[in-house]
């Protein structure tokens, strides 16, 4: 299994490669999803271990995206600070139910997609992301259980139980 | 500090896009082969993703192959007929074969960022002779064109992006007009020769620019949209995975000399005989020549 403290940053690594393949018949806000994943892969290790995901390595992250997707610089750093800050804002929290959890990462989503569409209007998008936007947003929020599910596997039924206590 | 950093890149990439693309250009392919190391476990979900979907789709795509075909056969030995007319005045008129069509075929390695741009990362760049400006196409029609150029991959960016401009021909009239992206589906049709009348189900080629895209590629369909009428692209930029940069010389840019463009005009002697030893061992692009 993959080492604990460095579960944070190889999911998140992998997330990264995640957002940029070229997924077949993937149109619309399906790629916008794709930005979103590894802020919500941000948002949810810094809920729990905030020291195994410094923001400087969610930072470069979204770098990478922003490079190889020909996109303003900045756009999904951005997004992966929001996803930052607001994983370490959310930790008193963090001992609610799986549901209250949901909650967090959906006013999360929330925020990362208010902050999307304000770089996207700094950045001189040639187009309105909102809809995009929203319509992304909604769909991270409906399967977040989904995204965030291989996380749970990888940090394990103990480190799950020692955050939420 | 991230924070302003991010801002701060940002406002960069507003007030000095060129040499953001230009950065950007040359980090994507070292950027493209480090991260490809990751994506290697990713790629037997996408290849399932892509059988899922061809799965959905096959019911209706046999149906509309099943049309085609009856369609296809009615024109095929008008073509025959016309191939042979053509083949006979050639010889009475002794007119000079065309030279075929160069390109390179590469693969799609990273999808386009929304909303900034309808683009994708391909992996062959200037290395196999790649310039900006390039049209690129596929098995459909024409794609885009090449707009950022690293050593090993370039981006490129296809008709429906809201900078993509080409001047097309509707219609048997062959009305001129310019056809362009929107950030949607289809195309919008602007400048329009006011001579001619154009409906839905007219089929769209390209005009022919002056060394750039060249004349008689299939750009798409007219279609009625609640905005009027638009052009459906042929060719769908949200399935292609293998695309084809036709080596046409590039269009001249402001400040450059035509012995400059003319450098760009016959890369392929060189490049037929030395690229596939150039080519990476992973997703190689392929350099054909069409006759």
């Amino acid at each position: 299994m993959t080492s604990p403290t460095l579960a944070p940053v190889l999911t998140l690594v992998l997330a990264t490669g995640l957002a940029v393949v070229p997924w077949p018949g993937a149109m619309g806000s399906g790629t916008v999803m794709a930005a979103l994943v590894p802020a919500v892969v941000v948002h949810y290790w810094t809920l729990r271990r905030q020291e195994g995901l410094p923001a400087s390595i969610a930072f470069l992250s979204g770098l990478t995206v922003d490079i190889l997707g020909g996109g303003a610089l900045g756009f999904c750093a951005l997004l992966n600070l929001v996803g930052w800050w607001t994983g370490v804002g959310c930790r008193p929290w963090r001992a609610c139910f799986p549901i209250g959890r949901w909650g967090l990462a959906a006013g999360a989503v929330v925020l990362m997609v208010a902050a999307g569409w304000l770089a996207a209007y700094l950045a001189g998008a040639a187009v309105n992301p909102m809809a995009e936007l929203l319509e992304a947003g909604f769909w991270t929020i409906l399967l977040y259980p989904l995204i965030v599910l291989p996380l749970r596997l990888v940090e394990g039924p103990r480190r799950s139980e020692a955050a939420a206590a | 500090m991230l924070l302003l950093a991010a801002a701060g890149l940002l406002a960069i990439s507003r007030y000095y896009p060129a040499e953001v693309a230009d950065v950007r250009a040359r980090l994507a392919g070292p950027l493209d082969q480090v991260t490809s190391l990751v994506r290697a476990p990713l790629d037997p979900l996408r290849a399932l993703a892509g059988r899922l979907g061809d799965q959905w789709d096959m019911e209706g795509e046999l149906n509309r192959l099943r049309a085609e075909n009856e369609e296809l056969k009615g024109w095929q030995w008008r073509a025959q007929e016309l191939e042979r007319q053509l083949a006979d005045l050639s010889r009475l008129t002794r007119v000079v074969a065309e030279p075929g069509l160069r390109f390179v075929t590469c693969r799609v390695r990273v999808r386009g960022l929304r909303p900034f741009s309808q683009s994708v990362l391909v992996n062959a760049g200037a290395r196999e002779g790649i310039v900006t400006g390039m049209p690129v196409v596929n098995g459909a029609g024409l794609l885009g064109a090449v707009y950022e150029v690293g050593h090993v991959a370039s981006r490129v960016r296809f008709l429906n992006d809201a900078a993509s401009r080409v001047t097309v021909r509707i219609g048997r009239g062959g009305a001129l007009a310019v056809a362009a992206g929107r950030s949607s589906p289809v195309l919008e049709i602007t400048e329009l020769e006011r001579r001619f009348d154009i409906a839905a189900g007219d089929e769209v080629l390209t005009a022919g620019e002056e060394g750039g895209v060249p004349e008689g590629l299939k750009v798409g369909t007219v279609v009625k949209t609640s905005r009027g009428l638009a052009i459906r692209p042929a060719a769908d930029p949200d399935r292609a995975e293998f695309v084809s940069v036709l080596l046409q010389k590039a269009p001249l840019q402001p400040g450059q000399s035509t012995a400059a463009a003319a450098d760009f005009a016959e890369p392929s002697d060189h490049l037929g005989q030395s690229a596939p030893d150039l080519l990476p061992a992973r997703d190689p692009p392929v350099l054909r020549e069409e006759r």
